[in-house]
């Protein structure tokens, strides 16, 4: 997962994101991680949305793929030491 | 990922709620000019291997998604990547239940009768003792050695009447059934016809 860095924004009372530009003074500036942008949701989200038109072949693809790429992820986190949670 | 660990050390863990999905594109011409990405995010809990405690600086009280977490973990030990491997076929398990919800209606699936070979490895990924769980480049290996058209060759059930009972088997195993089942009644029609 692409790391861009930190930026620093200002938020309202309610934990929404102000732009600088429209002029919002009273709040204080939150510090931010700023990643890829996740195009497709959480994996359930996904899942759902593309097991509803694919074929029985395409559903398994979709289910290895994901089991795959996830195990990869541990073994990378493995490598690290560290665990997920 | 990392800094995320370093940045953030708030409480999370494994589950298809922190797993986000992105599309990537290459420069490659089709099929491989895209593909999807599975981002392990919300690394909060995460904690270097042999630290044994587990500290939440949020403050908040720190709400699981029970299902996926290692039984090892539901009664206080800490994080592993034991643990995160049992939640690994925690997730497996529900996309195959999922698979079967919505994209099976061309009929249904029993959990017994998914294919023998991913069941394999989502028990062993599951298995209650943790030392007995696969470690996770073994389990990759496994999972990317799995064959599309062999799981579809295993996954549906049939019903098929073979002598005196009904009897469910495995797609593969059905020509056998019925060809014994079609041998059985020209052998009646033989004799009683």
């Amino acid at each position: 997962m692409a790391f861009y860095g930190i930026t620093a924004l200002q938020v309202d009372e309610t934990g929404t994101i102000q732009l600088a530009s429209n002029g919002f003074k009273s709040s204080e500036e939150e510090l931010f991680l700023v990643f890829e942008r996740a195009s497709e949701g959480n994996l359930l989200d996904f899942v759902e949305q593309h097991f509803i038109n694919a074929t029985r072949e395409e559903s398994w693809s979709i289910v290895i793929d994901a089991l795959t790429s996830i195990a990869s992820g541990l073994v990378e986190l493995d490598r690290r030491h560290l665990t997920h949670g | 990922m990392i800094a995320t660990y370093h940045f953030l050390p708030i409480h999370s863990d494994l589950h298809p709620g922190n797993i986000l999905v992105t599309k990537r594109f290459y420069q490659e011409p089709p099929p491989h000019h895209e593909e999807y990405a599975y981002l392990l995010t919300d690394f909060g809990g995460g904690g270097y291997i042999g630290d044994q405690s587990v500290v939440s600086s949020s403050g908040r009280f720190e709400c699981h998604v029970g299902d996926y977490i290692a039984p090892e973990v539901k009664i206080g030990g800490s994080g592993s990547v034991e643990a995160d491997v049992f939640s690994l076929g925690c997730i497996g398990r529900t996309l195959v239940s999922l698979r079967r919800t919505i994209s099976a209606k061309k009929g249904s699936i029993d959990w017994e009768n998914i294919p023998k070979s991913l069941k394999t490895i989502l028990d062993d990924c599951t298995a209650s003792n943790r030392l007995q769980r696969p470690q996770t480049f073994p389990l990759t290996t496994r999972l990317e050695d799995l064959y599309v058209p062999d799981l579809m060759k295993d996954e549906t059930a049939w019903s098929v009447w073979d002598g005196d009972r009904s009897v469910t088997v495995l797609a593969s195993d059905a020509a056998g059934h019925v060809a014994r089942a079609r041998a059985q009644v020209d052998e009646m029609l033989r004799r009683f016809g």
